[in-house]
């Protein structure tokens, strides 16, 4: 669903503006990404050993952290189906050595897993505004 | 206590606690009321009942095409295939189309549906509050209750045999009317209610939709080629035969795909969640005739 849809179907509730925060934060994660890419791959690639070791027992925890917010968006019955497939991706990159990769997809998965459960917080107080809203109540 | 801390929440988003006193003595039936009039007053030109035919009620150049489809409709086999699941003894049923040989199964007690369901059409006692196990009773629970109860294996519950079975009990229930209760000397049976419908209002997804979005305040709008539908009716007509799917789903499939749709993973079939959103949605259409089961795009 593409997000010009997606803002259409919002108008007259604050979906629009939810999302044009959800895209911030994205873009702003994917900034944060992109600084963590780039101070792995910096030129003059001989990377100290002991830094190799340090990213990927980062890549590692922010994995971890990523895995258990996703755990409790799952039990609040707010998982969103790209958490998953980022961890994923994490470990395999991890797996393969690609640490800068691994970093960048854990980063994206708990980005995705900590929007889960602050959007399950959310709606737990929203969602009865929601219906007096829409149906004029 | 909890009713307080929401009651509080919902002042502090509202801004008056006048507002939100009145909802929370707001029964069903005035939510039903409400929700009724809602649709009625965003598509004036539907004719009184209508809602049971979906997204055809509101799009009649759509519907001549979907009509012509159902005078030979697609799911007619699957009707046949449904009536001699129902009727078989359960030592024969999912073996006649698939040829495994079941019918010398050892554990068979020659018990078939109709020792567990009074007639095939008792579509409208579905879904219902069962008070002593405290949970929502659908008619695809009940179908898989029954094969358990008589020592078989329960089936999936999204689609293959359990649809079949419920599209032939729905087909031969046409007609009846949606009349789910809420029993008001069971606060468990509001709770659930109430469950269903903030399922129905909560945003989820990545994509941050609820169902609401799309089928109360998106109706009528565009998804992508799509029209989307109005939620009044929307229980009305399963299982149903989806060209995209090749074959008949129960509803708990679609709100599974409607969840992946927008992001969100989707819950179990037959779970809490889903049980109470067809609770809370049937409730809304009551007084609306079963027609499943139906066909869509």
């Amino acid at each position: 669903m593409s997000t010009m849809v997606l803002g259409h179907v919002s108008k007259g509730n604050d979906m629009k503006i939810k999302n044009k925060g959800l895209m911030i934060a994205l873009v702003a994660s994917v900034s944060l990404v992109g600084c963590v890419e780039t101070q792995v791959t910096q030129p003059g690639a001989n990377v100290a050993p002991e830094t190799v070791v340090k990213h990927e027992n980062d890549a590692a925890s922010v994995i971890a952290k990523a895995k258990t917010v996703n755990a409790e968006a799952k039990k609040l019955s707010f998982e969103w189906t790209v958490t998953a497939p980022a961890i994923k991706k994490a470990e395999k990159a991890l797996e393969s050595g690609d640490h800068a990769g691994a970093m960048k997809h854990a980063q994206q998965a708990l980005l995705f897993a900590e929007g889960s459960v602050e959007q399950a917080k959310r709606e737990k107080a929203m969602w009865k505004q929601r219906e007096i809203n829409m149906l004029g109540k | 206590m909890k009713k307080v801390s929401n009651i509080l929440s919902m002042a502090l988003v509202a801004g008056t606690l006048a507002s939100t006193t009145q909802v929370a003595v707001a029964s069903p039936e005035q939510d039903r009321e409400v929700f009724v009039q809602y649709f009625e007053k965003r598509f004036p030109n539907v004719a009184e009942g209508d809602w049971i035919n979906g997204v055809y009620s509101i799009l009649p150049e759509a519907r001549a095409q979907w009509e012509a489809m159902e005078e030979f409709p697609p799911y007619e086999l699957d009707i046949e295939e449904g009536e001699e699941l129902y009727n078989a003894p359960f030592a024969t049923t999912g073996d006649i189309r698939e040829g495994e040989g079941l019918f010398n199964k050892k554990f068979a007690n020659g018990k078939s549906f109709s020792d567990c369901f009074p007639e095939p059409g008792v579509r409208a006692e579905y879904p219902y509050w069962d008070k002593e196990r405290s949970e929502v009773v659908t008619l695809e629970q009940a179908i898989n209750e029954c094969r358990v109860s008589n020592g078989e294996k329960a089936w999936k519950w999204n689609k293959g045999p359990i649809a079949k079975v419920s599209a032939f009990m729905s087909y031969e229930s046409r007609g009846q009317i949606i009349n789910v209760e809420v029993p008001e000397d069971d606060p468990k049976a509001l709770e659930a209610f109430e469950l269903g419908k903030e399922f129905y209002f909560s945003k989820r997804g990545q994509l941050n939709f609820s169902c609401a979005d799309c089928h109360m305040s998106g109706s009528g709008l565009k998804a992508r080629a799509e029209t989307l539908s109005p939620s009044l009716g929307h229980t009305s007509h399963w299982p149903v035969y989806r060209s995209k799917w090749q074959e008949l789903g129960t509803l708990h499939r679609r709100y599974g795909g409607c969840n992946a749709n927008i992001r969100a993973a989707k819950l179990k079939p037959q779970g809490e969640e889903y049980s109470a959103l067809e609770y809370y949605l049937s409730y809304m259409s009551n007084g609306l005739e079963y027609n499943g089961p139906g066909s869509r795009k």
